[in-house]
């Protein structure tokens, strides 16, 4: 059972189209980099995913189930843009988020809050743009979750705090038991993150694969194939 | 429930500066109010200050009309509606939710404005036959009979304010379906809800008149020719089930159309 599959997907925004007859299986246990440059339907992709926006037409399911809060469970979700409750403290998002999924290990988080060298007491509203960023995967990486859905996680991010996201989710990631899927259109920094690729432009799928198979065929590096079919 | 308890405690810690500046505004107005009471009822009207004190409670109705509303379009505002969203939670529990801390608020507020207006009373000089005349038909009643008028008038209160709340919740849920002109739609769902509620409540009290409904006590009549009745309050029934239809149905637009 594949861990997230869409059958002709269609998602429209008034006059655009976001995503057109999208059809897509992801196996499990995979670190998937969903490449496509800006405004070619990542975000919707993942956010159908992750059951926060509806398609027009189409079927999606997560772990051979239709989007329900039975698959937002084990979903972990980190969005493009913040999403945090900004009067909180770190602390307090991290209680917050163990406290509405049973999968979230307390101990990961604090490690992970250590690691990442952020403070526990300092207000999320006093954030920086990169430590925002550690905290999303914080939150989605101390989790248990089957399927991580990571939309961005490196857009608007300083150079140092890009490295530590990457290593985090590279050190973090559960090899056989989780499939992470990771948007972004910075591929050169992440593609030796990917095992598998989809790449993504104007609402298709234009190219699909294993990262591996595909840099030996058209000897070339994702980057490169990125410039070539996006 | 461990889950809907914590989005419970998320929502009134996110409202308490709210509540609390509430609070203090009311204390505020209340404590000048006090102070003035035995200025004013020496030089102008002993019953000044008494009716000035009623204004939190405007507030509160104002706030109550609006509450469902904002506490909605914040989260969308803020994008939180992105968080709040992908946990395992039904959209009725996120709903049941905000419901519960917006009517635990307004009644924290109403309390203390309560006590308020109690606290100007004492310290006003009404004069006595304003006080026997608004008292009388109260004290006609048994400790335990008043007792039971207070217990239902605040029951009906608290599921009133529920109701209102609800309609606010319900407009904005139903104008999110169309994101670039929610507000508008919202505005057109409000209007139109209120003006069904309207139309439709005294079918619904008729519809619920046959089944049993709580009542308040009340003596007509003076001296020995003085009868004990009872008022049924129809609006009881209604009023409960409004709100639940109202919460379903947003609670399911919520899970199956809204885009976060």
């Amino acid at each position: 059972m594949p861990a997230i599959e869409l059958t002709d997907v269609h998602k429209r925004y008034y006059r655009s189209h976001a995503l057109r007859g999208v059809n897509l299986s992801v196996d499990r246990g995979k670190i998937v980099g969903l490449l496509g440059p800006n405004g070619s339907g990542k975000s919707t992709l993942l956010r159908i995913c992750a059951g926060l926006a509806s398609p027009t037409s189409g079927k999606v399911q997560v772990h051979g189930q239709d989007i329900s809060i039975a698959t937002k469970a084990i979903t972990a979700y980190i969005p493009d843009i913040d999403s945090f409750y900004s009067w909180m403290t770190v602390r307090q998002a991290i209680a917050f988020e163990s406290s509405m999924f049973d999968d979230f290990v307390l101990a990961d988080a604090m490690d992970l809050v250590r690691e990442l060298k952020l403070d526990p007491d300092n207000k999320i509203s006093s954030l920086s743009k990169g430590q925002r960023g550690r905290l999303k995967l914080v939150l989605a990486m101390s989790r248990r979750a089957e399927l991580v859905l990571m939309d961005e996680p490196l857009s608007g991010i300083d150079p140092p705090s890009r490295t530590v996201i990457l290593e985090t989710i590279a050190d973090r990631y559960r090899a056989g038991e989780q499939t992470i899927i990771m948007s972004t259109h910075e591929v050169l920094e992440s593609e030796k993150l990917f095992e598998d690729v989809i790449f993504l432009s104007e609402g298709r799928i234009v190219l699909t694969g294993e990262a591996d198979r595909l840099r030996a065929e058209r000897g070339k590096s994702l980057n490169e194939i990125f410039a070539e079919v996006c | 429930m461990k889950r809907w308890w914590s989005l419970v405690g998320k929502e009134w810690r996110g409202s308490w500066t709210v509540i609390l500046l509430a609070l203090a505004a009311t204390i505020g107005f209340d404590t000048w109010l006090a102070i003035k009471a035995p200025v004013w009822s020496a030089r102008i009207n002993g019953e000044l200050a008494f009716g000035l004190s009623f204004i939190p409670f405007v507030g509160i109705g104002i706030a109550a009309l609006v509450v469902g509303y904002y506490t909605m379009r914040n989260e969308w505002r803020d994008r939180t509606s992105l968080q709040l969203l992908s946990y395992p939670v039904s959209g009725t529990g996120i709903l049941w939710a905000k419901l519960l801390v917006a009517v635990l608020g307004l009644g924290l507020i109403t309390v203390v404005a309560t006590v308020g207006t109690w606290f100007v009373t004492q310290r006003s000089s009404i004069p006595y036959s304003t006080i026997m005349s608004a008292t009388e038909d109260i004290l006609r009643l048994k400790a335990w009979e008043r007792t039971l008028d207070i217990i239902w008038m605040v029951v009906c209160s608290i599921l009133g304010t529920a109701f209102i709340v609800a309609v606010g919740l319900f407009s904005f849920t139903i104008g999110t379906i169309v994101p670039r002109i929610s507000g508008l739609i919202a505005v057109i769902v409000y209007g139109l809800t209120w003006y069904l509620t309207f139309a439709f409540a005294p079918h619904a009290m008729y519809a619920f008149s046959f089944v049993p409904n709580p009542g308040l006590i009340v003596y007509t009549g003076l001296g020995p020719m003085a009868a004990r009745k009872v008022i049924p309050l129809l609006p009881f029934w209604p009023t409960i089930m409004g709100t639940v239809i109202l919460i379903l149905i947003a609670g399911k637009i919520l899970e199956l159309e809204v885009d976060a």
